[in-house]
C-alpha cells in the first residue's frame, strides 16, 4: 500500500540531515529522565535485581529509540502543493496529513535549545482545529523562515472570505 | 406580574420598542423582581440551615440560642442580601437601540460593555424554575470565544422581543424594528408564534421510551446488577438490599433528567433562524448559530434500532462537550433528543439545506476490516459528495458523522503496521470543534488513495454559498433536489403534527 503514502507530485521534500542528531539527542534526554526516575524508584522500594533489570532493558530501548531518529528523519516528507501542504510521517504508524492553505491561521517557527545546537528549527502550521498536527520538525533556520514566508503568502492568497 | 412592574419605578416601561434614537439614550433596567428571583436560593439556604436547628434530632436542646437572636440573624443576612441584590439591580442598566447594545453595571466598580451586533452568534432565552414562576427570563448572548453575556431577569415578553431584535441585527438587518411581543400560550410554553414553522416536535412519551431504552440506562442497570451480584456472591444479603436504593434512584434520576431537560422539545424555523425550545421546570429557548456548527453526529443505541429512534448531537464552537449532561446552566449540544429517521432528515435539512446525507454514496469496509473491527466491520462505511463528508462506525451505539467540506480544517490518513498488512487505513477529518472525533475506520487503503485527491479538492474549492444558507442566490428556480427537499420537509412536518395530535 505504498501508493497511499507516495509523494503527491514529484518527490517529497526532506528534512535537513542535521535534524537527525538533534532529534536523537532530544529523545535520548527525554527517555533518560524517565528511565532514571524509574530506576531510582525501583532502587528505593524493590529488590536489588529489579532496578538492574529495568536499567538494562531501558538502556537497550534507549539505544534503539535514539538510533531510530535517523530512520524517522529520513522517512519524514512534506510537499507544498498548489492548494495544500502535505506531510507524511512515521515508520510503523504512518500518517499522511493534508492541510489546505485556506484554513491556515498562523505559522510558527520554533527552535529549542537542543535544536539550536544544530542550527535547526521547526515550522508549524496552525488551523482552527486542535487536532491538526502540521509540524515540520527539522529544517535549517534559513529554510524554516523561507518555508514560513511561503506558507503565509499562500495562506493569505487563498484565505477564505469570512 | 405586569402590575407590579408598572407600580415600581423602573426607568421606562420595558415593553415599548426603542424609539427612533432620542438624544438622551433610553436605558433600561432589568425587571424589579430580579433581586428576589436571584436571591431565592440564598433565602432557601438560610431557611434550611436554621430550620434544621428546630428539628428534634436527639441532640441536647440546651445549646439552641433564643429565638429572637435567630430571627435577628436571619433578618440581618436577608437584609444584606436584599440590599446587595437591589444595588446590583439598581446600577445595572442596558441600552438596546439602533446604534448599540451596551450594558453598564456596578455601583463601586463601574463597567460598561458594548457588543457589536455582528458579533452576536446565538442568543438563548433561559427560564430557571424560580424565574418561571414570575414569568421572567434571562438572555444569554453568545459572542464567540466561549464568552457569554447575561442579562437577567427581564419579563418574558421583553426577553423574546430583545432576542428577536438582536438576532435580526446579527444577521445584518440594520432597519430591524423591535416588535411588540404578545405572550400566548404557545410562546410561554414553547416560544412559538404564528409565523414559526414547527419542524420537529418530540412527545414526552417518546422521551421516556428513549431514555428507558438508551445505552446509558442499561449501563447504569448493568453496573448496579454487577454490584448487587458481588454482594450476593459474598453472602452480604442486607448490603444487596441497601444497594437497590442508590441504583434505583440513579435510574429514576437519569430518566427524569432526560425527560425534564428535553420536555416539550420543539425545533422551529423563524425568519431569524432555527430555534430549539425545551424543558419542563426550567425552559430554554436557544438559537442555532449556523456557521459555528462544525459537525453533526447521529447516533442510535442497540434497542433504538428496533424502535427506529435516533439522536442528533451538534459540534458547535464554544459549546462544550457533545453529549455532556446538560443542566440549566449550560447550553445543550443535543439537537434532537430522540426522533424518527424522518425527523432526523428534517432537522439536518433545516440545518444544511443544500446537503442530503442519504444521497452520499458510501463505501463499505473491505472484508479484511473484520480482523481489526470484528464487531462493527459490517457497519463501517465512509464517503463524500460535493458538500458533505460522511463516516459511520460503532457497534453497540451506531454513529453517523457528517461534516461539510467547508467546515473541515484538515484531513489525515493513518496506517499502523497491522492495517498495512490488511490493506486498511483510517481517515480523520479535523474540524474546529474538539469533541467529536470525525473519522472513518477500517477503510480500504486503495480506495482512500484513489479518492483522497478528490476530497482535498472539495476542501479548497468551496461553493459560493455556505451549506447553512438555504437557496443559492443566482438560481431563479430552485434545483430539483432542493425542491424535493422542501417537499419532504413539508411532508415531514405534516407527519409530525399528525402524530402530535394523536
Amino acid at each position: 500500500m505504498d501508493d497511499l503514502f507516495a509523494p503527491p507530485a514529484g518527490a517529497w521534500q526532506r528534512l535537513a540531515p542535521r535534524a537527525a542528531p538533534a532529534r536523537a539527542l532530544d529523545t535520548a534526554i527525554g527517555n533518560l529522565v524517565w528511565l532514571a526516575a524509574a530506576v531510582a524508584a525501583a532502587w528505593i522500594f524493590l529488590e536489588w535485581w529489579v532496578p538492574v533489570l529495568i536499567g538494562g532493558l531501558g538502556l537497550v530501548w534507549l539505544v534503539y529509540i535514539t538510533l531510530r531518529a535517523w530512520r524517522w528523519t529520513r522517512a519524514f516528507g512534506f510537499a507544498e502543493r498548489e492548494h495544500d501542504l502535505v506531510i507524511s510521517t512515521g515508520l510503523w504508524n504512518r500518517k499522511l496529513a493534508v492541510i489546505p492553505y485556506s484554513r491556515m491561521q498562523s505559522v510558527q517557527v520554533h527552535s529549542g535549545p537542543v535544536e539550536r545546537l544544530w542550527g535547526i528549527a521547526k515550522v508549524s502550521l496552525v488551523t482552527a482545529s486542535v487536532e491538526t498536527r502540521a509540524t515540520i520538525p527539522g529544517l535549517t533556520a534559513t529554510d524554516a523562515t523561507r518555508l514560513r514566508d511561503r506558507l503565509i503568502e499562500a495562506g493569505e492568497q487563498q484565505a477564505l472570505p469570512l | 406580574m405586569s402590575d407590579t412592574e408598572r407600580e415600581l419605578p423602573p426607568s421606562e416601561p420595558p415593553s415599548e420598542p426603542p424609539a427612533v434614537a432620542p438624544t438622551p439614550k433610553r436605558t433600561e433596567r432589568a425587571h424589579p423582581l430580579t433581586p428576589l428571583v436571584r436571591g431565592w436560593v440564598v433565602l432557601l439556604a438560610i431557611v434550611i440551615g436554621f430550620g434544621r436547628e428546630f428539628v428534634p434530632d436527639g441532640s441536647e436542646p440546651g445549646r439552641l440560642p433564643p429565638l429572637q437572636l435567630i430571627l435577628a440573624g436571619i433578618g440581618a443576612i436577608a437584609l444584606i442580601a436584599v440590599i446587595a441584590g437591589f444595588m446590583s439591580w439598581r446600577f445595572t442598566r442596558f441600552v438596546v437601540d439602533a446604534d448599540e447594545l451596551r450594558i453598564d453595571a456596578g455601583a463601586i466598580f463601574r463597567s460598561s460593555k458594548r457588543i457589536a451586533f455582528e458579533r452576536v452568534q446565538a442568543i438563548d432565552v433561559v427560564q430557571p424554575f424560580a424565574a418561571r414562576l414570575f414569568r421572567l427570563a434571562e438572555i444569554r448572548i453568545d459572542i464567540g470565544g466561549g464568552e457569554t453575556t447575561q442579562l437577567r431577569y427581564l419579563s418574558l415578553a421583553r426577553a423574546y422581543e430583545l432576542r428577536d431584535y438582536l438576532l435580526a441585527r446579527a444577521r445584518g438587518h440594520r432597519d430591524a424594528e423591535a416588535t411588540h411581543h404578545e405572550l400566548t400560550a404557545g410562546s410561554v410554553l414553547a416560544d412559538l408564534t404564528e409565523q414559526d414553522q414547527v419542524l420537529v416536535r418530540v412527545e414526552p412519551g417518546t422521551l421516556v421510551l428513549a431514555a428507558l431504552t438508551s445505552h446509558e440506562f442499561f449501563g447504569i442497570l448493568l453496573s448496579g446488577a454487577v454490584a448487587i451480584g458481588i454482594t450476593l456472591a459474598l453472602d452480604l444479603g442486607w448490603a444487596a438490599l441497601g444497594l437497590l436504593l442508590p441504583v434505583g434512584s440513579a435510574l429514576i434520576g437519569f430518566v427524569a433528567q432526560r425527560v425534564t431537560g428535553q420536555f416539550n422539545y420543539t425545533l422551529s424555523r423563524r425568519a431569524a433562524g432555527l430555534r430549539i425550545a425545551r424543558g419542563l421546570t426550567s425552559l430554554t429557548s436557544q438559537s442555532l448559530p449556523p456557521r459555528r456548527i462544525q459537525a453533526v453526529q447521529i447516533s442510535q443505541s442497540l434497542l433504538w434500532r428496533r424502535l427506529g429512534l435516533f439522536r442528533i448531537d451538534l459540534e458547535v464552537i464554544g459549546w462544550g462537550a457533545v453529549g455532556g449532561e446538560e443542566d440549566a446552566k449550560s447550553v445543550s449540544t443535543i439537537m434532537l433528543p430522540a426522533g424518527t429517521a424522518d425527523q432526523v432528515t428534517t432537522a439536518i435539512a433545516a440545518l444544511w439545506p443544500t446537503t442530503d446525507y442519504r444521497q452520499v454514496e458510501l463505501t463499505p469496509a473491505p472484508r479484511s476490516a473484520r480482523w481489526l473491527h470484528p464487531l462493527s466491520a459490517p457497519f463501517l462505511r465512509w464517503g463524500f459528495d460535493a458538500r458533505l463528508f460522511v463516516a459511520q462506525h460503532g457497534w453497540l451505539v451506531r454513529r453517523w458523522q457528517l461534516v461539510p467540506h467547508s467546515r473541515a480544517q484538515s484531513a489525515r490518513v493513518a496506517q499502523g503496521p497491522l492495517s498495512r498488512r490488511l490493506g486498511l487505513a483510517d481517515l480523520e477529518v479535523h474540524t474546529a470543534g474538539t469533541h467529536l472525533s470525525i473519522h472513518a475506520e477500517g477503510t480500504d487503503a486503495a480506495t482512500v488513495g484513489e479518492r483522497l485527491a478528490e476530497l482535498h479538492a472539495h476542501f479548497h474549492h468551496l461553493p459560493d454559498h455556505d451549506v447553512s444558507e438555504p437557496v443559492p442566490a443566482p438560481a431563479v428556480e430552485p434545483p430539483r433536489d432542493q425542491a424535493a427537499g422542501t417537499a419532504d420537509r413539508l411532508a415531514d412536518q405534516a407527519d409530525a403534527t399528525i402524530s402530535s395530535t394523536e
